[in-house]
């Protein structure tokens, strides 16, 4: 059988805290997987903390010059990817709210299955998910389906595993959290298949106080209207 | 007397959007913008010129209609028309030209890092 590559991009900004941890844990749990060949890189999104120092002896990492949003890093991640030729990339939060385990779940329903995009989705399963998160989230599936006219039950999960084709056809403009709504959008345009697995989030202090703030919410849906009006 | 207030609002209101439509048709044909988004653009702004070419005639017939009962034109209204337009035309130019900047500045952002990508391998 043959060894397909694969891509884990995390995208981090400001998270000199948890990063080592994280790299570490995905790292471990990666090593699982058989006959797939997988390389991590950390997308330092112009970190003003000790982001960049602590990632010093990661593998691989790119980093930006200054801040430019989650997307735009999750864009540099994606295009290195498609330069490289890897058969699959999948993004993950740096914050540490993602299992590893739903790591490697998304990457077998994408190589098993046979899928273009697999969405981890918090939503199919809200146990252990802060009321008002759950809440935010709908209203943000609501407002993606509203505005773009896509339907999926978590519309902002960091979690998503591309494939070949959809490294290739995805391109992503927003360079803010919208991005996320954008790369469902842009999938449905290329007619690529999707499909939703259920996530566990962990929820920690430091992941709730890194999250999207319903402030942000209310940006998401604003940078969401003006980028469909763009479009027009 | 052929300078009436109305025709001093044409006459500082049009070069104003006249420029704007070039700008519009300019950007399409630089492919900065789609075919719909070149149709609505020029809707807009053409609905706003034909306001003001036949600003005295509007104003006549809403009036004759009793849709409105305004005093008639001052030249302090053609100044703040004027004034109201000339804004609409900065904050489009200047919010075009600060999407432009960023999209270059992620683009260079970008291109940086991937060039710069630190294996320790």
């Amino acid at each position: 059988m043959r060894t397909i590559t694969g891509l884990i991009i995390v995208p981090a900004y400001n998270e000199a805290e948890v990063i080592k941890d994280v790299y570490t844990r995905i790292s471990q749990e990666s090593k699982k997987l058989k006959n797939v060949d997988l390389d991590i890189v950390i997308v330092n999104d112009g970190s003003s903390d000790d982001t960049e120092k602590v990632i010093g002896d990661v593998v691989l990492t790119l980093s930006h010059y200054v801040n430019m949003g989650s997307g735009a890093a999750t864009r540099t991640g994606l295009t290195y990817a498609k330069r490289e030729g890897y058969d699959f990339a999948v993004t993950i939060d740096a914050d540490g709210q993602h299992s590893p385990k739903d790591l490697i779940n998304v990457i077998n329903k994408l190589v098993n299955d046979d899928y273009d995009l697999v969405i981890g989705s918090r939503l199919l399963n809200t146990e252990g998910m802060p009321v008002i998160r759950v809440f935010g989230n709908k209203v943000l599936n609501f407002a993606t389906r509203v505005i773009l006219g896509v339907s999926v039950t978590d519309s902002q999960s960091g979690l998503k595993a591309f494939s070949k084709k959809a490294i290739e056809k995805i391109e992503i403009r927003s360079n803010g959290f919208e991005f996320c709504s954008e790369i469902v959008w842009r999938a449905k345009q290329q007619n690529l298949k999707i499909t939703e697995i259920p996530i566990q989030a962990i929820y920690t202090d430091y992941s709730k106080a890194k999250g999207q703030s319903n402030i942000n919410a209310l940006r998401i849906i604003k940078n969401l209207i003006r980028q469909k009006l763009r479009e027009v | 007397m052929w300078l009436t207030k109305y025709n001093i609002l044409i006459i500082l209101c049009l070069p104003i959007l006249l420029l704007f439509l070039l700008r519009i048709y300019d950007n399409y044909k630089r492919k900065k913008i789609s075919t719909r988004g070149l149709i609505i653009l020029l809707i807009f702004w053409s609905i706003l010129t034909l306001g003001i070419l036949f600003n005295q005639q509007i104003f006549n017939y809403l009036e004759q209609s009793n849709l409105i009962s305004s005093t008639p034109l001052s030249l302090y209204d053609t100044l703040q028309i004027t004034a109201i337009i000339f804004l609409i035309y900065v904050v489009f130019r200047q919010s075009y030209k600060i999407e432009d900047l960023q999209n270059k500045l992620s683009r260079l952002n970008q291109e940086i890092a991937l060039r710069n990508t630190k294996n320790k391998d």
